[in-house]
């Protein structure tokens, strides 16, 4: 199975109130280099596959219209760039996948292509991208530029992408030649220029970072409106879903698969990783304490910021203890909307779903290493995918617990291997089963 | 430093970007063909003497949604009458007939698709249709082989198939992003896959090289070892029985003659009206009076006013085919298109050779490139054997013999 840690660049970065637990921090900032050194070294220490940081470029604002809750309750925010953290992380591994986000919407594609040639020199072939194509209007007023509608978006990602291609395949694997002897450090006929006229970018010249070591970032992606996962199967080798059912587990890959081959695909499409929140400790017990301590942190009110932030819509105006009226299609992010209608079904009160979004998002997974190690061996087994994107609870001591507790049982039943068997992140991915 | 093997993006990275606005109507198509008519016509004998391919011309087309029209209503298309298919294709044919004939693909792809695609085949490819996607049809083999005798073939019987083979007269296809491969499967059964122009193993030669219709890039398609998934496989035998397809193609090549001809009758009256002489001593003071001129032409007009009559017919009798394709209405169609394609072929033949005869011999100068219509016409005309066709309308009416249910395109 594929691991991989689900962070962020933030306080509390996915359950509600983490940064008041005793063994958040520990010491460390969230917000300097030390304590993104710790969880690096500590995810490599663990045969971690990669990394993956989260972001978007505004707080969330639609719960009551506006973002109070956001700042007061840190409800994923502040918010720091993730970017900068890659440097960080890379210099103290040597293994470590580092996957960050980075949206379509804002910022243009030469400048993206850039950030990710070089920095996959920088890793030695470690980075991914996480591409997101924004869905709030809150983004694009920070940008002060136009928000784009749904299926606009995905247009606009796949020019993004197409032109971020291009650029990235310019200099030939062998353009450099670094001839001492004859002066000649790399053959121009073997650097392309770019002459890329779309509708909505477009780009002339050189580009002037060399062919780097995976050639392209790994790509990332969670889209699964009919549009995104569209564009999701054509670029990403790894997508990101959170489902609550095995039955909805099941149809998300079944979408998947169809989709890949009808794109053309013939590796299996890109691999699916489950969003869980494992909470382990040493006995059950403990595990289930730990459990209430985020369950006691959580308030409807922070969990409505962050569902009315994700379907793009201001649950405020309807009754927590009833069921979520039908909202109809909102340009929010569908595939959330499509999770709350088919794993929650329309009985649960709209105040249960928003607790266990503020309590991480995804299903917990409770218990010793043995009962862990269970329930996510289970999990594939009955709903399909290839690993999990293990959200945080208390960072760094929930990480510290995943490596120190779980790996090792993972490791004794031949679930997870002894080291890293691959080092570009590309390979790594391609290689999973 | 290590030569790093790029790892490609997982699936087609090099899939064009396109978009495309779409048609509304049978009456927007019209409107919008016959608006972008003449930048088809522009440079078009260049391009024959070139033989460079209408790259902008594709381009117009498909941006302007008119390759998306036959898409159902029900998937966002705007289903237009196939009689309006024969109109468009012969506007077109009449300013760039190469391009007319590239065109022509999309009808057979709209039809395959919507007659067998699953739900998510006919969202994916209509959508691509719809953005503008290119489409190109492989299908002919060496020797004239019908399909029972294809060598080309889908291996295999897994989720990823592996299609080989080579194919000829495939126009297009060294510009199109998707190609339509007729070959057999392990069974013997007629599938089409629709494979990335750019999929490994997919190698397109730039070898067509006919004196008429120069610029279809109806090149030598070769197939080796290229993986197929499931998604992109259909059913051809069954899509044959459930959709008129060889009947659609004919009717669109037998619009390509009509256009042909009505460039050269209106290239024939310009040069009459403006350069031709009158014959040296007849007495007749302009050569618009010649009486052999005025009344050739008027036979001229009245054959292609036949052809595009039966043409319209013929539109409406496939609508109802594909509406409905019981066998009776099957007939009928297939019928009523070798009709109009014998009268089409004939009045190509007929005006491009005549636009010398009645403009006289200034005609024949270089500069005038008025060679272009007869050796496209010559060209297209033999892509099916009209002889045939009188054999096939004449057993229909005499013996009452339905015709072979044939794709040929």
């Amino acid at each position: 199975m594929i691991l991989t840690f689900f962070l962020s660049h933030s306080a509390s970065p996915h359950t509600v109130g983490q940064w008041r637990l005793p063994q958040s921090f520990q010491g460390f900032r969230y917000d300097r280099p030390a304590y993104w050194e710790h969880v690096a070294r500590t995810a490599e220490r663990g045969g971690i596959d990669a990394v993956f940081l989260s972001d978007s470029y505004s707080i969330y604002e639609t719960y009551r219209g506006n973002g109070d809750d956001t700042v007061r309750f840190a409800v994923q925010c502040p918010r720091h760039d993730p970017l900068p953290l890659i440097p960080t992380m890379a210099r103290v591994t040597e293994h470590l996948g580092l996957i960050t986000t980075l949206s379509t919407a804002f910022l243009p594609p030469y400048w993206t292509a850039r950030q990710f040639a070089t920095l996959d020199h920088l890793t030695e072939g470690r980075v991914g991208w996480n591409i997101v194509t924004s869905a709030g209007e809150a983004e694009a007023r920070l940008f002060g530029q136009p928000f784009l509608e749904h299926d606009a978006r995905y247009e606009r990602a796949e020019e993004y992408l197409a032109l971020c291609h291009e650029l990235w395949s310019s200099w030939d694997a062998d353009a450099i030649v670094a001839d001492r002897a004859t002066g000649v450090f790399a053959d121009p006929a073997k650097v392309r220029r770019t002459r890329f006229e779309g509708r909505h970018f477009r780009s002339e010249g050189r580009f002037t970072v060399p062919r780097s070591p995976q050639g392209r970032p790994a790509l990332a992606q969670a889209g699964a409106s009919a549009a995104g996962l569209a564009f999701a199967v054509r670029h990403a080798d790894v997508l990101f879903g959170l489902r609550h059912t095995a039955r909805g587990m099941r149809d998300y890959v079944g979408k998947v698969a169809q989709a890949s081959s009808l794109a053309g695909r013939t590796d299996g499409g890109p691999k699916v990783l489950w969003g869980v929140v494992p909470i382990v400790a040493e006995t059950e017990a403990e595990a289930r304490r730990k459990q209430q301590q985020i369950r006691d942190n959580v308030t409807v009110d922070a969990g409505l910021t962050m569902l009315s932030a994700f379907l793009n819509t201001d649950l405020a105006r309807f009754d927590p203890g009833k069921p979520l009226p039908a909202i109809g299609e909102t340009s929010g992010i569908r595939s959330h909307l499509a999770m709350v209608s088919e794993d929650f079904g329309p009985e649960v009160p709209l105040g249960e779903i928003a607790k266990v979004y503020a309590a991480g998002q995804g299903p917990h997974i409770v218990g010793t290493p043995a009962q862990v190690a269970t329930q996510l061996e289970a999990l594939l087994a009955d709903g399909g995918g290839h690993g999990f994107m293990c959200i945080t609870h208390a960072l760094p001591t929930c990480m510290d617990d995943f490596v120190n507790l779980l790996v090792p049982e993972l490791r004794r039943r031949g679930l997870r291997p002894p080291g890293y068997a691959h080092h570009r992140l590309t390979d790594r991915l391609a290689a999973a089963a | 430093m290590p030569a790093a093997t790029i790892a490609r993006s997982p699936a087609a990275a090099t899939l064009p970007v396109r978009s495309a606005d779409p048609i509304r109507s049978d009456d927007h198509a019209l409107e919008v063909a016959a608006r972008l008519a003449p930048g088809f016509a522009e440079g078009a004998g260049e391009r024959d003497r070139a033989r460079r391919f209408p790259e902008q011309q594709l381009d117009a087309f498909t941006r302007h949604g008119l390759s998306a029209a036959t898409v159902p209503k029900a998937w966002g298309g705007a289903g237009i009458s196939y009689a309006t298919v024969a109109r468009v294709a012969a506007i077109v044919a009449a300013a760039d007939a190469s391009l007319g004939h590239v065109v022509n693909n999309f009808n057979l792809t709209v039809r395959l698709i919507d007659a067998v695609g699953s739900k998510e085949q006919k969202r994916f490819f209509f959508d691509k249709l719809l953005q503008g996607h290119r489409f190109a049809n492989a299908w002919s083999e060496v020797g004239g082989a019908t399909p029972e005798s294809f060598t080309t073939r889908l291996a295999g019987r897994g989720e990823v198939r592996r299609l080989g083979g080579r194919k000829y007269y495939t126009t297009g296809s060294l510009h199109a992003d998707f190609i339509n491969v007729a070959a057999l499967d392990e069974d013997g059964r007629l599938v089409v896959a629709i494979v990335d122009r750019h999929a490994k193993g997919v190698t397109i030669l730039d070898d067509w090289d006919a004196m008429g219709q120069r610029t279809t890039a109806s090149g030598t398609a070769i197939f080796e070892g290229v993986a197929v998934p499931a998604g992109r496989v259909f059913d051809a035998a069954l899509a044959q029985q459930r959709t008129p397809l060889g009947t659609v193609a004919q009717l669109g090549h037998a619009a390509i003659d009509a256009g042909i001809a009505q460039a050269a009758i209106a290239a024939t009256i310009a040069y009459v009206r403006t350069h031709a002489r009158p014959l040296h001593g007849s007495g007749i003071a302009r050569a618009s009076d010649d009486p052999y001129v005025v009344s050739g032409i008027g036979d001229l007009c009245v054959r292609l006013r036949a052809g595009e009559a039966l043409l319209e017919r013929a539109g409406h009798l496939v609508d109802a085919a594909v509406q409905d394709p019981i066998a009776e209405r099957v007939t009928a169609a297939a019928i009523a298109t070798a009709e109009a394609k014998v009268l089409t072929t004939e009045v190509a033949l007929a005006a491009t050779n005549a636009l010398f005869q009645y403009g006289g011999a200034s005609t024949t100068r270089s500069a005038h490139g008025f060679d272009l219509y007869w050796r496209n016409a010559r060209t297209h005309t033999v892509h099916d054997p009209v002889h045939w066709k009188f054999h096939t309308i004449g057993s229909y009416y005499l013996n009452g013999d339905a015709p072979a249910k044939v794709g040929t395109l």
